[in-house]
């Protein structure tokens, strides 16, 4: 007993379990590892300050695979596990399967990036640190058609992820045509490996658009415009924010040179919150935060802020009685649909780089 | 001693100490031991381990590179192999090898001009021929440096999986190939043993690009954050303990030199913990079993060692308590033989000795017990009883026995002052040399009464030792004697205490013998101080009446003295003071008793007044009746007058013109000799005359009074308020600037009253007040106005801090034309008017008295709160009748 006795440590108090959802495989993977490794890095962060209330967190993370039904076995058992609350997922398809689950479940699902309009305006417990496709669509729009004086643009989507891409292009498709502008092409495609990108390249450039727009993943884009560019290397091209990442210029290299495309997130933001955070995430990742890491960094922030409030309230009252909060590039406030709106940037690739040309 | 332990329990309980420590010990050096002995396992198992991974990793890694030179000499072979060609020596290399996801040629620039891909993606060519790679840091390493290099791993874009890239610089270009890495992982699960640790892979990043899971390696898990793989991104090996996933390891790590990836292998520390816990239990067991053994061994050695010695002791106690018979114990050792033919021997003498003794005890037992005191026998030193005698045993209700055990204050009342504590003090005097002789308090332990003893302590050597006597006689009867006369006497002075009058015994020399509490509340002198005192010092404010003492003395007479006056603290006292002769046997003397009755005189005083008030009211009232009259045609008159010598009114001048009168000639002599204001003066002078009369009037009680509830309080503000605004009063004084303070109780009962009247007594007394601050040019004038309740009734009182009102006065001011104002200052009638108001009007009480401090004026008046009720039955049958 005596032995016994000795070998018997004092135990740690349990921790606090909250969920991130993400495609970490697969052609998505690029956004969901930059998630996960955004709220990674705040849970690691507040740990090493002590955690809540003496409790470390505990990020369980799950791979969604891009696939409904594995988000949705993934999501049953965070729910099943009892975690706190849910960061993610990353890509709206996904979101808008999470978000009624989630809400039906009582588990509020707190994402970084889906910006669908499925989701806009719906009074449940699906919160986004950003707002929908809309702004990000005008601003495109608006840029290429006054500034760089486009008026025959070509469309392709990615029909895989149509919650986001639908919304994205349709949005583009209005302002546009608003202005006076003409869609003379608008593909979809189904992302996955039995894509020939220089198929679609040579139907985009048939019709010899001023510019094309392209709404897909990094990877897609990438393999993509290499095709376009290869075919006629000075062709305009833009794209929405969800090939904005890190990836894109990896995979681009040279051939991404003077990409546009719109975004929720400042590379270059001297901000001493996000240059902190930025600094602090090559250490410990290696490579620079894009905007995936970023904001799941701002949407795990709101929730570890949100549960440590939370006294007796549910989550949803204590995040509303928090609103709005510091995120790592200005303020995020919430409004009563649990969206968030924030500027936009316009950005174009240089020297490997986003640069940003101007700010909305 | 009597909390030593047996011998076979000690002996016990020193063998199972023996058997335990040394197992105790073990435990305490061995589990810990253990521990750092399966982490050096661990930790050794660890690093094999890792050096199994390193060398299969570099497996890995050998073979694409051997591919890529055999492919890269190919294509030197072939320098004008066309686009096709080279495509067609790359797809084969793809699919010979099963290595590659894809390979690529560029040229220099890093443009892919041929690309190598297995058959099912034949199809999608076109896709990368053409593409940038040119950027990528690897190719431009490899284009710079020649020779070939790792690149960073990525996830592929074909295939989503972690992959590394190897480029190997060819003539004119660089040869690609795309290694996908979930082969390492299935490689590492090879060695991988079920239910150990991670055995994992990571790059330079520090990202997991192969584990055993094969999932986890496509997740670029970064696990940098960890010192034991810091250590291996510097090229480093080592081992550390660490804790990932809330989990903690012990990890070895070592760096794969191809690639600048390293191998991480570690255990959970779980597993060190439940290995030494399983051991721990087995030694448990065994331990548990050599303990049980030892119990039982240590037993039966204890039980052989003390029975001889146990059967001694039961030998030697015999002895002890007299009993020689017993049989002497078998012993074995010898030893203990020597010791029980001594113990013999010593009991035989013990016997003798004993005999002796008994008879020595027998003759001092019969004296001790022939006394009529009860005796106790206490040890000097310890003071417990030693011995009682039998007289002791009937006072105190108990056996001899019973005495011995218990303490001095088991026979005692145990309250202070009878209590162990005043025994001991006692106790110690003797030993001091006294020879005290004290009153105690008994208890009988058989019927718990309580008795009084008279107790007389000595010293004294019995049987050698020092003892202490205590002789103990019963005092009950007398202490009851004591009580009676006791409870007597207070008795007496209980009565003579509560009596109202100040009572006096004073000797035949005139030296106070008693001193009653009224006499020491009057004089503030206490009984203590003032027995034995001559009187006349104690009272020489009475040095006139006290000759009297001599003469009751002498005469045996009693001598009265009624209502003497005396100051006292500025107030005046009537006293009755009476000397009684001290009648009865004994020693002579005489009584002086001396009543305050000044309430009586006031009282007294207060029906004289009131009568005299009625007669003088009734008369005044009759005197305004008939007066009334006359006033009244004088008034009359006079108007008809004024109005005939009018010349505006054609009756006049008709009647004028009829007796020859110039009219006009009239008027100027009318004016001439100022007729017209010595008719205007008539007018006055009556219509002041006509106001006396009305205040006459309400001397008598003739009108039926309205009287409703009312709230006192609220009323005298009322009045306060009028007072301010008084243009009489004005004229001389600015009501104003005098302080009101306000003594409101609250809560108080509503009072029937006729408002108006009690306002017009109110006013009148703050209007005198004020009159008479002013007329003394009072500094800080100020009223302090009072309404407070009493049983029965409501008293306001007004006082003012003014001049005050001597004696001589009070007694008049409330009379019908007693004024002390100036001539035509005042009527003389504003008190008495005030007087009858609440007197007679409301059966009130109204009387003046001097300020509660300081000079000043405090008329009180109280209304009973009785009439209340009437006044309500009568308002309602009012209203019934309505």
């Amino acid at each position: 007993m005596l032995l016994l006795a000795l070998l018997a440590g004092c135990s740690d108090p349990k921790p606090l379990e909250i969920g991130f959802i993400a495609g970490l495989s697969g052609r998505v993977a690029d956004l969901g590892i930059a998630g996960r490794n955004g709220a990674q890095y705040v849970v690691e962060e507040w740990n090493r300050r002590g955690g809540i209330d003496g409790r470390p967190i505990r990020l369980i993370v799950r791979d969604d695979g891009h696939n409904p039904l594995q988000a949705r076995t993934a999501l049953a058992e965070l729910i099943e596990r009892g975690v706190e609350a849910v960061i993610g997922p990353m890509t709206s398809n996904i979101g808008v399967v999470l978000a009624s689950q989630a809400t039906e479940a009582g588990l509020l699902l707190i994402s970084p990036t889906v910006i669908t309009d499925d989701l806009t305006g719906r009074d449940d417990l699906f919160f986004r640190v950003l707002g929908d496709s809309r702004g990000y669509a005008l601003v495109s729009a608006t840029y290429q058609y006054q500034t760089l004086g486009y008026r025959r643009i070509a469309v392709i989507y990615d029909a895989q992820n149509i919650a986001y891409s639908g919304h994205w292009g349709e949005n583009f498709r209005a302002a546009f045509e608003a202005l006076g502008g003409e869609i003379i092409d608008y593909r979809p495609f189904f992302s996955g490996e039995a894509i020939h990108f220089e198929r679609q390249a040579e139907q985009l450039l048939k019709n010899r658009p001023d510019a094309i727009l392209v709404i897909s993943n990094a990877l897609d884009a990438s393999l993509l415009i290499q095709q376009l560019r290869k075919r006629q290397p000075d062709i305009a091209i833009s794209t929405s924010e969800w090939a904005a990442t890190e990836r894109l210029l990896e995979l681009g290299g040279a051939s991404v040179e003077g990409v546009n495309s719109a975004q929720f997130f400042y590379r270059e933001s001297t901000q001493p919150r996000f240059v902190a955070f930025r600094e602090g995430f090559l250490r410990r990742f290696g490579r620079q935060p894009g905007f995936g890491a970023t904001a799941a960094h701002d949407a795990t922030e709101v929730l570890l802020q949100t549960i440590k409030q939370r006294g007796s309230r549910s989550l949803k009252a204590s995040l509303y009685a928090q609103n709005p909060f510091t995120g790592l590039q200005g303020e995020i406030r919430f409004d009563r649909y649990g969206d968030a709106q924030r500027a936009t940037y316009l950005t174009t690739i240089r020297n490997g780089r986003y640069a940003v040309v101007n700010v909305q | 001693m009597s909390h030593s332990d047996s011998l076979y329990h000690s002996l016990l309980r020193n063998l199972l100490l023996v058997a335990v420590l040394p197992l105790l010990l073990a435990a305490l050096v061995l589990v810990p031991l253990w521990f750092s002995d399966m982490e050096r396992e661990v930790a050794d198992d660890n690093r094999m381990l890792a050096k199994a991974v390193v060398s299969q990793a570099q497996l890995f890694l050998e073979g694409p590179k051997l591919i890529l030179n055999t492919v890269a000499a190919n294509i030197h072979d072939h320098p004008t192999a066309s686009p096709a060609m080279l495509a067609a020596i790359l797809d084969d290399a793809v699919e010979a090898s099963k290595l590659f996801d894809a390979l690529y040629l560029s040229d220099h620039t890093g443009v892919v001009i041929a690309a190598g891909l297995p058959v099912e993606r034949n199809a999608f060519r076109n896709d990368y021929v053409g593409i940038h790679l040119g950027h990528k840091p690897v190719i431009k390493k490899v284009l710079a440096e020649q020779g070939s290099g790792w690149s960073e791993t990525f996830l592929s874009p074909l295939s989503g999986k972690t992959s590394v890239a190897l480029a190997m610089a060819v003539k004119g270009g660089v040869l690609i190939g795309d290694l996908d890495l979930s082969r390492l992982s299935t490689f590492v699960a090879e060695l991988q043993q079920p239910g150990r640790g991670a055995m994992i892979i990571l790059d330079r990043l520090g990202q997991v690009i192969a584990h055993p899971q094969q999932q986890l390696s496509a997740r670029q898990i970064n696990l940098s954050h960890l010192e034991l793989v810091q250590l291996g991104m510097r090229g480093a090996s080592g081992e550390a303990a660490f804790l990932w996933d809330g989990v903690p390891y012990i990890g070895s790590v070592m760096p794969i030199s191809t690639s600048g990836w390293m191998a991480l292998v570690a255990e959970r520390r779980a597993r060190i913990n439940a290995w030494v816990t399983s051991a721990s239990s087995v030694f448990a067991g065994v331990a548990l079993f050599g303990l049980l053994l030892s119990i039982g061994l240590s037993t039966w050695i204890a039980r052989r060692l003390a029975r001889p010695v146990e059967q001694l002791a039961q030998y030697a106690n015999g002895i002890a308590h007299g009993n020689y018979q017993l049989s002497l114990p078998h012993v074995e050792q010898k030893e203990l033989h020597r010791l029980v033919a001594s113990m013999q021997a010593m009991g035989n003498a013990i016997a003798s000795r004993e005999r002796q003794l008994e008879a020595g005890e027998r003759r001092y037992r019969t004296i001790f017990d022939a006394t009529n005191d009860a005796i106790f026998i206490h040890d000097a030193e310890t003071g417990a009883i030693d011995d009682v005698n039998q007289r002791m045993q009937q006072l105190y209700g108990c056996s001899h026995a019973q005495a011995l055990n218990r303490s001095i204050e088991a026979f005692s009342s145990g309250v202070p002052p009878y209590s162990q504590k005043e025994a001991e003090a006692y106790l110690q005097q003797v030993e001091n040399g006294g020879e005290p002789v004290f009153e105690w308090q008994g208890r009988n332990l058989s019927t718990g009464k309580l008795f009084p003893v008279e107790v007389s302590l000595r010293l004294a050597e019995i049987d050698g030792q020092r003892r202490i006597l205590a002789s103990v006689r019963d005092i009950a009867e007398r202490k009851g004697h004591e009580q009676t006369l006791h409870t007597l006497r207070t008795y007496l002075e209980n009565i003579i205490d509560s009596m109202p009058s100040i009572l006096i015994g004073v000797d035949a020399r005139g030296r106070v013998t008693q001193w009653n509490h009224k006499a020491e509340q009057v004089t503030g002198i206490i009984r203590r101080e003032a027995l034995g005192c001559l009187l006349v010092d104690l009272l020489p404010d009475y040095h006139e009446e006290l000759n009297s003492l001599l003469q009751v003395e002498a005469d045996q007479t009693v001598v009265s003295h009624a209502k003497v006056k005396r100051y006292r603290e500025g107030q005046l006292h009537y006293e009755d003071i009476t000397f009684y002769p001290l009648t009865g046997v004994g020693e002579q003397g005489s009584v002086v008793r001396i009543d305050d009755v000044t309430e009586q005189v006031n009282i007294e005083e207060l029906m004289i007044q009131s009568e005299k008030m009625l007669s003088v009211g009734g008369l005044a009232a009759g005197m305004a009746h008939e007066i009334n009259n006359p006033l009244a045609g004088v008034m009359h008159n006079i108007q008809v007058i004024k109005n005939r010598l009018d010349p505006s009114l054609p009756k006049n001048l008709s009647e004028a013109e009829k007796v020859g009168v110039d009219m006009a000639a009239l008027v100027r002599y009318l004016e001439r000799r100022e007729i017209g204001p010595m008719m205007d003066s008539v007018v006055e002078a009556g219509k002041r005359a006509a106001r006396i009369v009305q205040n006459m009037l309400s001397f008598s009680r003739k009108s039926e009074p309205l009287f409703a509830p009312c709230d006192l309080s609220a009323l005298l503000d009322e009045a306060v308020e009028l007072a301010s605004g008084d243009y009489d009063l004005k004229k001389v004084y600015d009501f104003r600037q005098i302080m009101i303070e306000r003594e409101y109780q609250s809560g108080l009962p509503e009072v029937a009253c006729e408002r108006v009247k009690l306002q017009q007594v109110f006013l009148n007394l703050l209007r005198n007040g004020a009159q008479a601050m002013r007329g003394a040019a009072t500094e800080a004038p100020h009223f302090i106005l009072r309404v407070y309740r009493r049983p029965g009734w409501v008293t306001i009182e007004i006082e003012d801090n003014g001049p005050g009102i001597d004696a001589a006065v009070a007694g008049r001011v409330f009379e019908p034309f007693f004024t002390t104002k100036g001539v035509g200052e005042g009527t003389g009638l504003g008190l008495s008017v005030s007087y009858f108001i609440i007197v007679e009007n409301h059966r009130g009480e109204l009387e003046v008295k001097r300020s509660r401090k300081g000079p000043g004026a405090r008329f009180v008046m109280s209304l009973p709160t009785t009439t209340i009720e009437a006044a309500t039955r009568d308002k309602q049958e009012q209203s019934i009748g309505q």
